[in-house]
């Protein structure tokens, strides 16, 4: 039985064969120089992608934290509040004063402090009504803050904590 | 009483390490081998250049310490890994892009499919059946004309598993042949 196998397979031995010659006769010769020109890129391409991907992200964080601390906002650039009553109540507010508040509480959160539970410092924010006694607007308390804030995902998240 | 000194302990030199331009040196002689065995793996002649190619960039980027005999079985080896990969790779896309693979496959290599004959396609056909521990070692075996040893080295299997599976893939392939031809015939 082995020896049938064998000789039947003397059959495609050959038929393999004639496939590898025919595909080597007809294959060009590997330009092996390439390989190295590869090679060098390989060593190269890599550091020098995570280098830049580092520098980049420093670079990103060094500007968003110089460019952001310090800012300061008057009264003029808020207008997020009404005016005229002892409790304040929000309002809806335009997109640029949405805005405004989102920045308003990422600048807070950057200098280290919780929007959803510090209170502002007086005369920085929000009612702008010169007949509101100015101790009663100092250190809006928290469920005023989150009242004007609800719609900022961070400071719903704190209220369900 | 002879007292018969011991000798020495015969020190083994170590092998050489072959520097990246003395392994460049030596690759272009073995650019058949690999060529073929990644043939036999993959069964496209275009595809096969691909992969020597990879084989010859992956061995370049690993100088090793090897005996001027090691050198073959060794560039051997990344290429059975370099075609395996390739496979593994193949599979993950057919698994997520099935049409666009139907279409790779169709494509494959235009200017050399219609150079084949239909006894190549046939025993392709019947290798590419074959369940991948036979097809390995017919690879292996046939393409990549290794011996036994080297084989069961590779592998890391036994020289008499080696024989049985080729066996086995033999007859497979054989009878793989033979019910295509009968379902011609009738």
């Amino acid at each position: 039985m082995d020896n049938l196998l064998d000789r039947e397979w003397e059959a495609i031995h050959g038929v393999i064969a004639a496939e590898k010659s025919r595909a080597w006769a007809q294959m060009p010769p590997l330009d092996l120089s390439k390989d190295q020109k590869r090679l060098r890129s390989r060593r190269i391409i890599p550091p020098l992608a995570v280098a830049a991907v580092l520098v980049l992200a420093v670079g990103m964080g060094l500007f968003f934290t110089v460019t952001r601390r310090g800012e300061r906002l008057t009264l003029d650039q808020l207008p997020l509040f009404t005016t005229g009553s002892d409790a304040v109540h929000a309002e809806p507010l335009s997109p640029n004063e949405r805005e405004l508040g989102e920045r308003l509480a990422g600048w807070m959160v950057l200098a280290g402090r919780d929007p959803a539970r510090e209170s502002f410092p007086s005369g920085w924010l929000l009612n702008s009504d010169p007949e509101v006694p100015q101790e009663k607007t100092d250190g809006a308390d928290r469920e005023t803050l989150l009242e004007r804030f609800l719609w900022l995902p961070a400071l719903d998240q704190e209220v369900e904590s | 009483m002879t007292i018969h000194a011991v000798p020495p302990a015969a020190t083994i030199p170590e092998a050489p390490l072959l520097s990246r331009e003395s392994l460049a040196e030596r690759l272009p002689g073995l650019q058949r081998s690999v060529f073929l065995l990644c043939l036999g793996f993959c069964g496209d002649p275009g595809e096969a250049r691909d992969l020597a190619q990879e084989t010859f960039l992956r061995a370049l980027s690993r100088p090793r310490r090897l005996a001027p005999d090691a050198l073959r079985p060794w560039l051997l080896r990344i290429a059975r890994n370099a075609c395996i990969d390739r496979e593994r790779r193949r599979r993950i896309r057919r698994l997520f892009m099935p049409r666009v693979f139907e279409g790779e496959r169709d494509q494959a290599d235009p200017e050399h499919r219609h150079m084949r004959n239909e006894d190549i396609d046939r025993v392709r056909r019947a290798v590419d059946t074959l369940p991948r521990n036979l097809r390995e070692v017919l690879v292996l075996r046939e393409y990549g004309e290794l011996n036994y040893r080297e084989i069961a080295a590779m592998l890391g299997l036994k020289e008499g598993t080696v024989m049985s599976r080729l066996h086995r893939a033999r007859a497979a392939v054989l009878r793989l042949i033979r019910e295509e031809n009968h379902g011609q015939s009738t």
